[in-house]
């Protein structure tokens, strides 16, 4: 979808067409999914959260400044609602059952080959400011530039946070004897 | 043993952003130690890996649950700028904003506070109040730019603007609204509160943040809110009205709209 395509659509959105707004949907509904089940790692949650930012999105949509990007402008909005999924979580469950996952041996992680969810469960240890930039760059392949806009810090922040991110990852995987091939 | 430049080093290389020098560096290093080396090889894996986590598809009804919410919300209010969303945005834009903020925000707080003291912020006489009982424009009122009337259950709020010589007026009009709370929000480069008059005195309570006044009703209120407009074109405000159980919101026009909005 080009650029004008996108502002099109926005703007018959704002003259309450639904069936424009269901073409954004469309082109980003499943990037921004994947975003929310990574930050929360629970698909339902991701499913509220995802389809709560489309909502908040169509509500305040005469907010959007169209002079940046309708994706970057909804992937603050769903970060938010991830955000505040997550400080819930911390409030109801002092001890979260999707991060205690059981102990398995290392031998039974790598026959099953989990790697999807190897990496998912490091993930939820580190801070949402290191998860949202791993993933960004290697869920969404964006560069350094990319990231900065969409996450609005400097370039040299988002690279130096996502280098941290990425180490203390490692050291989650190999405080658990897990080693990626 | 690995430092922290070996660290960035590798981990620029990872990432496709080293320099001749770096890279240079790091071959250096690569040959002289083999924990670098180990440690090369673990940051290359900890990469494929992530880079395997798929993409997962969406619930199949995930798309049908939106479209129903939207409909049942109805449509977006009109389009204006995205200032009200992202303040922060604007400071960053005018730097020159950002310390403006506190310095502001404390003048229009103290201001506020003596209005609630006195009742009163620069007090003009009656019949100049923005504000009829039925929200009609009246002579000497400066122009009616905008009106709205939002309602939550019996409660309603109707709501208009104005130019005149001193401003911009925000006349609010609250009925069978207990408990309710009017809040309006605004660019404060382009608006700056100057007033707020309260027709009706009661147990009312006002409250500011940067860039917008909180009003809590504890019965019907009515009166006005002055703001100075730094230019003359439009500057919308964002009106919100909340009530236990629900909130509805509109925005208001402090200036003719051309079409292309």
């Amino acid at each position: 979808m080009t650029a004008e395509d996108e502002e099109t659509l926005v703007l018959r959105s704002l003259a309450g067409d639904q069936r424009a707004f269901g073409e954004l949907v469309s082109a980003h509904q499943r990037v921004l999914f994947n975003i929310a089940q990574r930050m929360l790692n629970d698909r339902e949650d991701a499913r509220d959260v995802t389809q709560t930012a489309f909502l908040k999105a169509w509500q305040k949509l005469h907010t959007y400044d169209r002079r940046s990007k309708f994706f970057s402008w909804i992937y603050r909005i769903l970060l938010n609602e991830a955000l505040n999924q997550l400080r819930q979580r911390r409030r109801l469950d002092p001890l979260d059952e999707r991060m205690a996952s059981p102990e398995r041996s290392p031998e039974e992680r790598t026959e099953a080959n989990e790697i999807g969810a190897i990496v998912q469960e490091g993930l939820m240890k580190l801070a949402a400011e290191h998860r949202q930039l791993i993933i960004l760059r290697h869920v969404l392949h964006l560069s350094h530039r990319e990231m900065a806009g969409l996450v609005n810090l400097p370039e040299k922040t988002v690279k130096s946070r996502l280098y941290t991110g990425r180490q203390l990852l490692g050291g989650i995987l190999r405080q658990r004897g897990i080693r990626p091939t | 043993m690995i430092d922290g430049q070996d660290e960035r080093l590798l981990q620029d290389e990872l990432e496709g952003v080293a320099t001749p020098e770096g890279s240079k560096r790091l071959r250096d290093r690569l040959a002289r130690s083999a924990e670098v080396r180990a440690r090369r090889q673990e940051l290359e894996a900890l990469a494929r890996a992530l880079d395997r986590v798929p993409m997962e598809e969406v619930p199949p009804d995930f798309k049908e649950g939106v479209m129903a919410a939207i409909a049942a919300a109805g449509r977006p209010s009109p389009a204006r700028k995205g200032w009200l969303e992202n303040p922060g945005g604007v400071a960053r834009r005018h730097p020159v904003l950002a310390w403006g903020y506190p310095f502001l925000a404390g003048a229009v707080a103290g201001g506020l506070l003596i209005a609630l003291a006195t009742g009163n912020l620069a007090p003009r006489p009656r019949t100049d109040l923005p504000v009829s009982g039925a929200m009609l424009p009246g002579p000497g009122r400066g122009a009616l730019v905008d009106h709205r009337e939002l309602s939550l259950g019996t409660a309603r709020v109707a709501l208009e603007t104005r130019r005149a010589a001193d401003g911009v007026r925000v006349g609010f009009d609250l009925a069978r609204a207990p408990g309710a709370e009017l809040t309006m929000e605004f660019d404060i480069a382009a608006l700056q509160p100057v007033g707020l008059r309260w027709e009706r005195p009661g147990r009312h309570r006002a409250e500011l943040e940067a860039g917008s006044v909180r009003l809590r009703v504890m019965e019907d209120g009515r009166g006005t809110v002055l703001l100075s407009p730094s230019s003359a074109g439009d500057a919308p405000i964002l009106v919100r009205f909340r009530r236990e159980g629900g909130s509805t919101e509109a925005v208001l026009h402090t200036a003719a709209v051309g079409p292309g909005r």
